[in-house]
């Protein structure tokens, strides 16, 4: 009788030693099912590798940089670094650049004209979203109304206004400059913008973009305003 | 003795080992389910210790008072009143009480022994 009892209680142990493990593992799903396709892999895959040889690019110009510095006698590493330091300025949009581009320009739609609503600044929101639309292909420098947009660069409304680093940007019209690293970014660019939404975004503002044809050359010019350095800090010489 | 606890540790390693993940949506049955087996399980090593203990009492139990949970929980869910609450309420009393018993009869027992360390209990 005792034994049958034990055989039992085995049994129910059992039973809730099994229900206690699955809740367990119920409770510690920390990681999602991965329910992308095969296709979705290959993509982020792609674009991983396309990182990775960024990044190499990155490095191969940073050592060319350094056996630059270690083949130049005392007198050439002025140069050098002045190189560094010219590339670096650029790097940031404090120098003006000049390369393969295109102008857009902003204007109040002929209709709003005609009718005679007052022509309002450009929205923060959607400079935002055209500027996103630019950096979704990398390498390109901006210039919002002659006001050079960097990476540190900054848009917001002040009073009404659309600032750009804190200067005013004018009611339109006003242009856009867009230089890309290549001719054929440009053009790509020059295609994605004519493809977007971007054009009727801007419509529904009552404004108009007028993109013209990619070029050559067009300028920018450098940013002026400087900069605020909260984390470099200058290396004392050993 | 040994015997229940290497089933414990069986079905532990089991369920472990299975990696079968119950969904979220039916995680509040399962914590129910758990709560009743719990309490009918102490309530059963009470009722042997006062040797009071009955198999069918405690099989039968056992399995209907999961599903009498799960019950009131899937009523609960329907009619948007989180009737689980009562169970967790009522099963969280039981098993503290059953388990204070325990406690005491243990410590009668043990108190016992060492009293009279010639005599079995």
């Amino acid at each position: 009788m005792k034994q049958k009892t034990h055989w039992k209680f085995t049994l129910i142990l059992g039973i809730v030693g099994f229900v206690l493990a699955l809740q367990y593992n119920s409770m510690n799903t920390t990681s999602p099912r991965d329910t992308r396709d095969l296709w979705a892999i290959r993509k982020e895959l792609s674009s991983e590798k396309k990182i990775h040889s960024e990044l190499l690019d990155e490095i191969r110009g940073i050592d060319q940089t350094l056996a630059a510095y270690n083949a130049s006698p005392e007198a050439n590493a002025a140069s050098v670094l002045q190189d560094t330091l010219d590339k670096l300025y650029k790097q940031a949009g404090f120098m003006p650049t000049t390369g393969p581009g295109f102008v857009i320009e902003v204007a109040p739609s002929p209709e709003s004209i005609a009718f005679g609503y007052e022509i309002e600044p450009v929205s923060s929101e959607l400079l935002a979203w055209f500027i996103n639309v630019v950096n979704q292909q990398q390498g390109n420098e901006l210039e919002i109304d002659g006001k050079r947009f960097t990476t540190l660069s900054w848009i917001r409304e002040i009073n009404g206004n659309l600032t750009v680093s804190g200067e005013v940007v004018s009611t339109p019209p006003f242009d856009i400059k867009v230089v890309s690293p290549t001719k054929e970014a440009s053009e790509k660019l020059y295609n994605q913008l004519l493809t977007t939404t971007i054009q009727d975004e801007f419509y529904l503002d009552d404004l108009i973009l007028t993109i013209s044809e990619p070029t050559d050359r067009v300028t920018l010019q450098g940013w002026t305003g400087g900069f605020e350095n909260r984390f470099l800090k200058e290396q004392t010489k050993e | 003795m040994w015997l229940p606890l290497l089933g414990l540790l069986l079905g532990v390693s089991l369920g472990l080992l299975s990696d079968i993940q119950i969904p979220q949506v039916y995680n509040n049955y399962l914590t129910i389910a758990i709560l009743a087996a719990f309490d009918t399980l102490f309530g059963g090593i009470r009722a042997y210790l006062q040797q009071v203990y009955d198999d069918r009492i405690f099989v039968s139990g056992f399995f209907f008072n999961i599903l009498l949970a799960a019950a009131l929980a899937f009523i609960g869910v329907h009619l948007g009143v989180d009737l689980y609450l009562a169970a967790v309420f009522a099963f969280g009393v039981r098993l503290f009480q059953n388990i204070a018993v325990i406690r005491r009869i243990l410590l009668a027992k043990w108190t016992g022994r060492n009293k009279n360390p010639d005599t079995n209990v």
